[in-house]
């Protein structure tokens, strides 16, 4: 009984485990013949053949191939799933509705998942009358702090904190008011304003006097009488030192046509001081010859130096101009602070000088047309700016020290055609972000503080259908933009200005700003999120998570956002249904030109050790028979770490673990030709080696070649998927098998089939429909095969 | 009398063995070379490891030695299965292969054995009829199982079977101890169940080409027209000789099975040979790796021995010429 050999055992070599009658194949002894009786071959060639009559006498046999394949069904069925997924790899963008870097949008991704909190009722006050009350968020507040309390304060002498905590218990986060202090404060407020500052204070403005209040408790600390009554407040300059009784606090205020300036400083404990000491120094306007009369129209800019430093002032926006005041910190020799007082004007610049310089019409706004760069001074220029919003559109940055003009940008641009900034402010991250409205639509953009042009080339801005509300915050770890529009929506905004997530409100107007509220994680740290919190006018406290819980990978089906998911997405919000198609290329051309280079140097192989035999003979299957027998799996991943993961690497590899098999069964078949009639005819007539081998011996080891090849991509496929989910595969190029490690990787094996089913799906189909068109080629190819 | 052809087969096959696990050594020790870090890599990143440990380390791991003299250390040390201590688990190599070997060696070896047997049978019964209802399902059957990447219908069966079901535990090994054999069935079941599966189409579809082949054989066609009962032709006659090459594959089978525990190691997070294998490699485990790499080709050559002598019994050819 001899032992045949059929290439339905070799190509098993390259699939993972026991390979269920391997390598039976190369124990190979005698091949089967493949075509022509020799007879016909050596009437034939009395001639030397030319190609014309090669490519007749191929168009014959294919012509009788085919005929013979026909007949068994798999056959067909192979080659169809076969151009099938030809057709799918050709025709991926039509067959798709995304494409490759699709991600599914954040509506879809995220669910908004809010926790709301009734706020107390208090028989005193009524807390969600809206015309009483104002709710009022610390200010200086930066993304990092947690917010723990919200205020409010009313108009008749009342104050309400509301003590706000955001608790991981278990696997969710609760809020919590821990505390609900109101009180009546002796003032009449018109306005109060959180500051921080040594665990906080509050400055009330009543009539004419400044009060200071505990933050705890809201007790009368200090009281001062101002003779004036303000509407703007500046910043607070902290400059105060508990350890060496040095520094002060500065705090500037003004009204239409007064500026004043209150500091107080640290007692003196060296000298038994117990008190602070306070000081209020005001000037009135119109006592400086400005050119026609001015109105303070905004609000006060603290610009600091140092204490030993001069150069400290305070910038105030006026109807006609900017105008600089110097602040006159008197010290003592040792740096205590004696006095402070407003003093001359350094600089002034008027409105129509920053027209007329530029030729155009410059109108000043009402509500905060000047904002102020960081506190440091910019790295580059060393210069300190003040930075004017003007209602055309166009920023200036005029200079601190002598009020020149650094520069001047328009913030017009393809999307923004008529902006009217309306707000500006300095971001953490050192650029300025500008909020205002443009052609009926809000804005919000950020803008590089050295030249005024919106940043990421002109392109991070973004617009929404009303105006931006207060002040956008910013959340370093995330690195968003965060803000409410006056229309109660929140956004979510990237860096560059790329919508990340908007919830409408969830219940009634918004009273309050919303606050960020820190980074909340819970016991198991299984979750965590960036939380705000906010008031609405129906009397509710929400807090959220910044963005919500985090849905992805997400099941068939269709979306809040209009887009409808046929095989659901991955981890990352992409397609999967797009990402099969588009792989289906990258399969069929791994699996092709794999079994073509292995399939190539394993018939070279096998043609020269089978023909010239002898000492190559030897080597050569010594070679064969090594990587026969090497583990392929294991040495194919040491080879992939060493050559590194990339779609050649990994076609390489697995042509590298191929072509054994094909050369064995090659050289088998050269040797029993070698011997025929015909070949002995062709070395009389005088053909050379080459010729002989590739003239007469190829043509006829063709079919063979053929029908390996066949096998071979059927196992690279399945090949390459197992490297790449093993870990290395090319992180860049989508394959089926890369899909299926993303999937492990991300953990969601278990949670999503839809994410499971269809890669492994595609993989044995193409594989199988390869091996269907090879089994009907081998019974083609050998006849006992037939059916009887 | 001594067969002295079959005598120069074995050995000639013997020495062949040798050489080709020189080579393959070789090409491994290379290629470990070649890797773009070095075993002490992981263990030395800390900005707080001093110049002087990472030169320890070094030398510990015999990193200050030429090339060529690491090379004659290193194929000493794998011939003479000394393979040192493991980087990344602090004990001998040795012990984390003895545990692991027989482990891997049952699973895959009595799947293969499994699948072998039910696939003769099957693969005999259906071939003889041919055209069949059976036929058609099973080669069908077996080509589609046979083409489905393993890890994957590994993971199917997980999440089906573990997950959803609940019936086998997610870790293909008993976690508590003491376990009674029992315990190893229940855990390895579903590995088990798709190496059988995999194993067992390919298996059908071999015994059934081998089969069609036999029976095309003019001496079946002569028994049955002798009037010998069909079941004593299919299983006396051609069953027997069609089993031939199902047989040598067997062995090769359980040569390479070895080879292939890498992937559904991984997947059911059996503690084998295969799974040291890749914790070792992405832990840049140089000792353990080369050494899981050293035995795993060491098996798979020990199993083509076997078989290539088993072959040289079996076929008259080589009896008599050699």
């Amino acid at each position: 009984m001899t032992v045949q050999q059929r290439p339905t055992d070799i190509d098993p070599h390259l699939r993972e485990e026991a390979p269920p009658g391997g390598v039976v194949a190369t124990k190979a002894v005698e091949p089967p013949p493949s075509e022509a009786p020799p007879e016909k071959a050596a009437v034939e060639l009395l001639t030397v053949p030319t190609w014309l009559k090669v490519v007749k006498r191929y168009r014959k046999r294919l012509r009788a191939t085919w005929r013979l394949y026909r007949q068994s069904k798999s056959g067909l069925v192979g080659l169809a799933i076969m151009f099938g997924f030809v057709f799918v790899a050709v025709f991926a963008p039509f067959l798709t509705p995304y494409t490759t870097d699709f991600v599914a949008p954040a509506e879809d991704v995220f669910l908004a998942d809010w926790m709301r909190y009734p706020l107390p009722t208090n028989a005193s006050i009524n807390l969600t009358d809206p015309s009483k009350l104002h709710w009022q968020t610390p200010e200086g507040f930066n993304g990092d702090e947690q917010l723990e309390s919200i205020v409010a304060y009313a108009t008749e002498g009342y104050a309400v904190k509301l003590g706000v905590d955001l608790r991981a218990e278990k696997s969710a986060i609760l809020i919590n008011i821990t505390s609900n202090q109101s009180r009546r404060i002796p003032v009449n407020t018109s306005l109060m304003f959180p500051v921080k500052f040594r665990g906080n204070l509050f400055f009330a403005f009543s009539e004419d006097s400044l009060y200071e209040l505990t933050y705890e408790t809201f007790t009368v600390k200090a009281n001062v009488s101002m003779g004036f009554h303000p509407t703007y407040h500046s910043n607070l300059w902290n400059r105060w030192s508990n350890t060496n009784n040095l520094g002060a606090l500065f705090y500037a205020m003004a009204n239409s046509s007064t500026l004043a300036v209150y500091s107080k400083i640290p007692p003196n404990t060296n000298i038994g001081e117990l008190q602070e000491k306070r000081f209020f120094d005001k000037v009135n306007l119109f006592d400086y010859n400005l050119t026609n009369a001015s109105e303070i129209i905004g609000e006060p800019i603290m610009l600091h130096l140092s204490l030993a430093q001069n150069g400290s002032m305070i910038v105030v926006p006026t109807s006609k101009g900017i105008v600089a005041f110097k602040l006159d910190i008197n010290t003592t020799s040792s740096g205590r602070v004696r006095n402070v007082t407003i003093g001359e004007i350094m600089w002034y610049v008027t409105y129509a000088e920053i027209g007329e310089r530029w030729d155009r019409e410059v109108t000043p706004i009402p509500n905060r047309p000047i904002s102020i760069t960081k506190e440091d001074p910019s790295e580059e220029t060393g210069k300190e700016r003040i930075i004017l919003a003007s209602s055309n559109g166009w920023l200036y940055a005029i200079d601190r020290v002598d009020g020149s003009i650094n520069w001047s940008t328009t913030l017009v641009t393809t999307g923004l055609r008529e902006p009217r900034p309306k707000g500006i402010y300095p971001s953490i991250i050192g650029d300025l972000v500008v909020t205002g409205m443009s052609e009926g639509r809000g804005f919000i953009t950020t803008v590089d503080r050295d030249t005024g042009t919106i940043t990421g080339n002109g392109t991070y801005y973004f617009t929404l259908p009303t105006a931006v509300a207060g002040r956008p915050d910013y959340i370093p770890g995330s690195n968003n933009y965060f803000f409410t529009s006056e229309s109660g929506t929140i956004y979510i905004l990237y860096l560059t200005m790329k919508l990340e997530a908007s919830f409408a409100s969830p219940g009634g107007l918004l009273a309050s700003d919303a606050a960020y509220m820190g980074n909340i994680i819970n016991n198991k740290g299984t979750s965590s999120g960036n939380y705000y919190a906010l008031v609405t006018e129906d009397g509710e406290v929400f807090t959220q998570s910044i963005t919500g819980a985090y849905r992805a990978p997400l099941p068939p089906g269709k979306y809040p956002s209009g887009n409808r998911y046929l095989l659901g997405t991955d981890v990352f919000g992409g397609d999967i249904w797009t990402q099969l198609i588009y792989a289906t290329r990258t399969e069929l051309v791994v699996g092709l030109v794999a079994a073509v280079l292995s399939v190539v140097l394993g018939t070279l192989v096998g043609l020269a050790s089978g023909y010239y035999g002898g000492w190559l003979d030897i080597v050569l299957m010594r070679l064969t028979d090594i990587f026969l027998t090497l583990p392929i799996l294991v040495v194919a991943l040491l080879l992939a770490a060493v050559l590194g993961p990339s779609i050649g690497n990994i076609i390489l590899i697995i042509a590298i673990f191929s072509w054994a098999g094909v050369a064995r069964v090659i050289r088998a078949q050269t040797l029993s030709l070698k011997n025929r009639a015909f070949i002995d005819a062709a070395r009389v007539s005088g053909a050379s080696n080459w010729s002989i081998i590739m003239r007469h011996l190829a043509p006829n080891v063709l079919p063979l070649t053929f029908l390996y090849m066949v096998f071979t991509v059927s196992g690279a496929i399945i090949t390459e998927a197992i490297l790449a989910f093993l870990g290395m595969g090319d992180a860049q190029s989508m394959t089926w098998g890369m899909m299926l490690q993303y999937l492990r990787i991300s953990g969601n094996t278990l949670r999503a089939p839809w994410w499971l089913l269809p890669p492994g799906i595609a993989i044995t189909l193409l594989s199988l429909a390869f091996y269907m068109v090879g089994r009907a080629f081998d019974e083609v190819v050998n006849p006992r095969l037939r059916a009887r | 009398m001594v067969n002295w052809p079959l005598v120069k087969y074995i050995t000639g096959k013997l020495l062949q063995t040798f050489i080709t696990l020189l080579i393959i050594l070789t090409i491994t020790f290379w290629l470990f070379e070649a890797l773009p870090a070095r075993p002490y890599d992981l263990l030395t990143q800390s900005p707080l490891i001093r110049p002087a440990q990472k030169e320890y380390m070094i030398h510990l791991f015999g990193f200050d030695k030429p090339v060529t003299e690491r090379f004659f250390i290193y194929m000493k040390n794998m011939l003479t299965f000394d393979f040192g201590i493991s980087v990344a688990w602090g004990v001998p190599v040795s012990d984390l292969l003895n545990e692991r070997i027989p482990r891997t060696l049952f699973l895959f070896g009595l799947s293969v054995i499994i699948s072998y047997l039910l696939g003769i049978l099957i693969g005999a019964y259906i071939a003889w009829r041919r055209g069949g209802i059976a036929d058609g399902m099973s080669v069908v059957t077996s080509l589609v199982f046979y083409n489905m990447p393993s890890f994957w219908i590994g993971l199917i069966f997980l999440f089906v079977f573990s997950f959803k079901l609940g019936w086998f535990p997610l870790t293909a090994w008993p976690q508590f101890v003491p376990y009674t054999f029992f315990d190893i069935l229940h855990a390895t079941f579903l590995p088990l169940l798709v190496l059988v599966l995999l194993s067992l189409a390919g298996t059908i579809l071999l015994m059934r080409t081998s089969m069609l082949e036999t029976i095309g054989e003019n001496y079946i066609l002569t028994a049955v027209a002798k009037g010998i009962p069909e079941r004593t032709v299919l299983f006396k006659h051609a069953a027997r000789n069609a089993m031939l090459p199902v047989a040598t594959a067997f062995v090769i089978s359980l040569a390479f099975a070895m080879g292939g525990a890498v992937v559904l190691e991984q997947v059911f997070t059996f503690p084998g040979v295969g799974l040291l294998y890749i914790n070792a490699l992405f832990q840049l485990d140089f000792p353990t790796a080369q050494a899981t790499l050293y035995i795993l080709a060491l098996m798979v050559l020990i199993g083509n021995l076997i078989a290539d002598i088993v072959y040289g019994f079996l076929d008259p050819r080589i009896r008599v010429t050699g």
